[in-house]
């Protein structure tokens, strides 16, 4: 029998103990895969849609850290930026997360300028775009089209004024699938801020280089001060949500670690103290102190690896079943990657050793007369 | 060893909370009156009513528009939603203590008590003023502990027998210049209702401002108050308080 199916054999032996503790790892590492690819997604789905559009900077003020940046005057500020070089398109958008329906969750209501490149990357499925900016009428995501139930010729209610729905339209980008979108003027209206934007949106020509933009990031900072020029992942970065449910999904990675160590240092310590004659038989028999740890280790290792990959799993199942919540659908897109599995494993592996160290030396330490006389 | 650890703690707690305040009531109910001041101002917030009975009228969207200067501030509450609102609103005016105020709903015009709920929940307009700060007497009554924010209790009181309002007890976050817990009083020192605030968010000035709050009358009615929306340089244009401008004479009352 070699020892890998030996300490497997040991596991096998105590079920209870083992189907508790491998529980206990997955609960830790399905929190950590849960809340880190929830973080992750968030981060990237916002990238995503800033990419799609076509934009290569984003003009905000300085202490926008709320999830929609505050609000401030355009024009001013865009007159400035056409004069920046290689600056080809500088589009204004606002938004806000409103209810449009007195039953359903608050969804994202992005205000787009009419006509501007902004439009270009969403494929229209049904309807048509509005026809101009002074239309009353919104396009929805197909997502969003699903959670308001709401199709071609339907209304809308936003802040008390009533658009038709004139088209439904598909995007990469879970944030715009699940969102409503006007034109900016109409947006302006509905939310009584006229000529006002969250952000602006800045297209470069094809020449301009990675020196050229951190050109015009100096140049916005020097000549319009309290603004920010900055790239969709640097803006995404910055936002409070980000920052929020990224340290979340740390200082949980840290407690199910410190959790997850524990509980396999108690397992294997209890294992070890209910088998010391067990062990004393084994070195009485000419088992080597080291093979005595590496069958610790090799039950503890079991264990986190077993409980990491159920934990995979469940993290997984928790991040789907959150995307499908009412309130969140169309707000979160977790991400997952084969990487970030193996790491997560890895992880739980190296819980699995860290647990193990102590119960594994202690073992090693026994003197085979005495744990003999063990009762 | 342990009774020592324990002393210890106990040692720097009351140190921590014994802290001398540098500050008199009478400078923190100025810092309170100032912090309030803006060129223009819009909040949009959603506002849920239990009643005394346990019913639910429906949920509330309602728009602040607000100027507030030293010598004059005015404010426009506009109703968005259900539609049994839409369209109506109220203005008020203060210039020192007269308050000017109209309420207009679809068809037509009318006075308004300052003192009065607004669309049936526990807004009061005279509350929003918040003119207990510019009262004579402002006591401090010690240090508290609400939401995890320490807070010092101010006692404001006037002399002026024509306010129904008496007395307010605040609890102030000085630094973060925040009422956590606002208790209006009447004259017999009965309360008339308590406004509490559950959650923060903060201005691009860097100071916290309330996001949720709630209000519970004398008659245990809740109003809780969810801001959605805010725009903190509302560009205020000719028109938006135009209904101040001329108001007719039955609709204007002075209230201290």
């Amino acid at each position: 029998m070699n020892l890998m199916r030996f300490a497997l054999n040991s596991l096998l032996r105590r079920p209870a103990r083992t189907i508790l503790t491998v529980s206990a790892i997955a609960l830790g590492i399905a929190a950590i895969v849960a809340l880190t690819s929830i973080a992750w997604g968030f981060e990237a789905s916002w990238q995503k849609a800033n990419d799609a559009r076509g934009t290569d900077l984003i003009v905000t003020r300085t202490s926008s850290e709320n999830t929609m940046p505050s609000p401030f005057r355009a024009e001013k500020v865009q007159v400035v930026l056409r004069t920046l070089p290689h600056v080809q398109e500088v589009v204004g958008l606002l938004s806000e997360l409103l209810s449009v329906s007195a039953d359903g969750p608050p969804v994202f209501v992005f205000g787009w300028l009419y006509d501007s490149y902004l439009w270009d990357h969403l494929k229209l499925s049904q309807g048509r775009w509005p026809t101009d900016d002074k239309e009353s009428v919104v396009v929805i995501g197909a997502l969003a089209a699903e959670m308001l139930n709401k199709k071609i010729g339907d209304h809308v209610e936003i802040e008390g004024k009533s658009f038709l729905v004139s088209g439904i339209f598909e995007s990469n980008a879970v944030v715009e699938n699940g969102a409503v979108i006007m034109t900016l003027a109409q947006a302006q209206l509905v939310t009584d801020k006229p000529g006002k934007v969250n952000v602006l949106n800045i297209k470069v020509d094809g020449s301009t280089n990675e020196a050229d933009l951190r050109h015009i990031k100096q140049q916005v900072k020097q000549t319009l001060p309290g603004y920010i020029a900055i790239t969709s992942g640097e803006l995404v970065s910055k936002n409070a949500v980000v920052i929020i449910s990224k340290a979340m999904s740390s200082a949980t990675i840290l407690i199910a670690s410190l959790v997850g160590a524990l509980v396999v240092f108690n397992t294997m310590l209890m294992s070890i103290n209910e088998r010391t004659r067990e062990i004393g038989i084994l070195l009485a028999l000419g088992w080597q102190r080291i093979t005595i740890m590496k069958l610790i280790f090799s039950e503890a290792v079991m264990l986190t690896v077993l409980g990491g990959m159920m934990g995979i799993f469940g993290g997984v199942a928790i991040a789907w079943g959150l995307e499908h919540v009412e309130l969140m659908r169309g707000k979160i897109d977790a991400l997952f990657s084969v990487p970030f599995f193996f790491a997560v494993l890895g992880l739980s592996v190296f819980l699995g050793i860290c647990g193990g160290i102590y119960p594994a030396y202690k073992a090693s330490r026994l003197l085979p007369s005495a744990a003999l006389r063990h009762e | 060893m342990m009774r020592v650890g324990i002393f210890i703690l106990e040692l720097f707690s009351s140190m921590a909370y014994a802290e001398p305040l540098t500050i008199s009531a009478q400078d923190i109910a100025a810092k309170m009156s100032s912090a309030k001041y803006s060129n223009g101002f819009e909040v949009r917030m959603n506002v849920f009513v239990t009643k005394a009975n346990g019913a639910h009228p429906l949920p509330m969207k309602l728009a602040v528009i607000g100027q507030m200067a030293a010598d004059k501030q005015r404010l426009l509450i506009r109703g968005i939603s259900p539609k049994a609102i839409r369209g109506h609103f109220v203005a008020a005016e203060r210039i020192g203590d007269v308050r000017v105020i109209k309420f207009q709903t679809t068809n037509n015009s009318s006075k308004l008590d300052p003192y009065s709920q607004l669309f049936n929940s526990g807004l009061v307009i005279w509350d929003m003023f918040s003119p207990w700060w510019g009262w004579s007497t402002q006591i401090l009554q010690g240090r508290e502990r609400i939401n995890k924010h320490e807070c010092e209790r101010i006692h404001s009181r006037t002399n002026d027998l024509r306010s129904v309002v008496q007395e307010v007890e605040s609890c102030v976050d000085i630094h973060d210049r925040i009422s956590l817990r606002t208790r209006l009083y009447d004259s017999q020192h009965v309360l008339l209702r308590t406004a509490s605030v559950q959650n923060f968010m903060r201005k691009s000035q860097g100071l916290l401002a309330a996001k949720k709050l709630t209000i519970v009358g004398a008659d245990q009615s809740k109003t809780e108050i969810e801001i959605y929306s805010g725009d903190e340089e509302y560009q205020v244009t000719a028109e938006t308080f135009a209904a101040l401008e001329h108001p007719s004479r039955n609709e204007q009352r002075k209230v201290r």
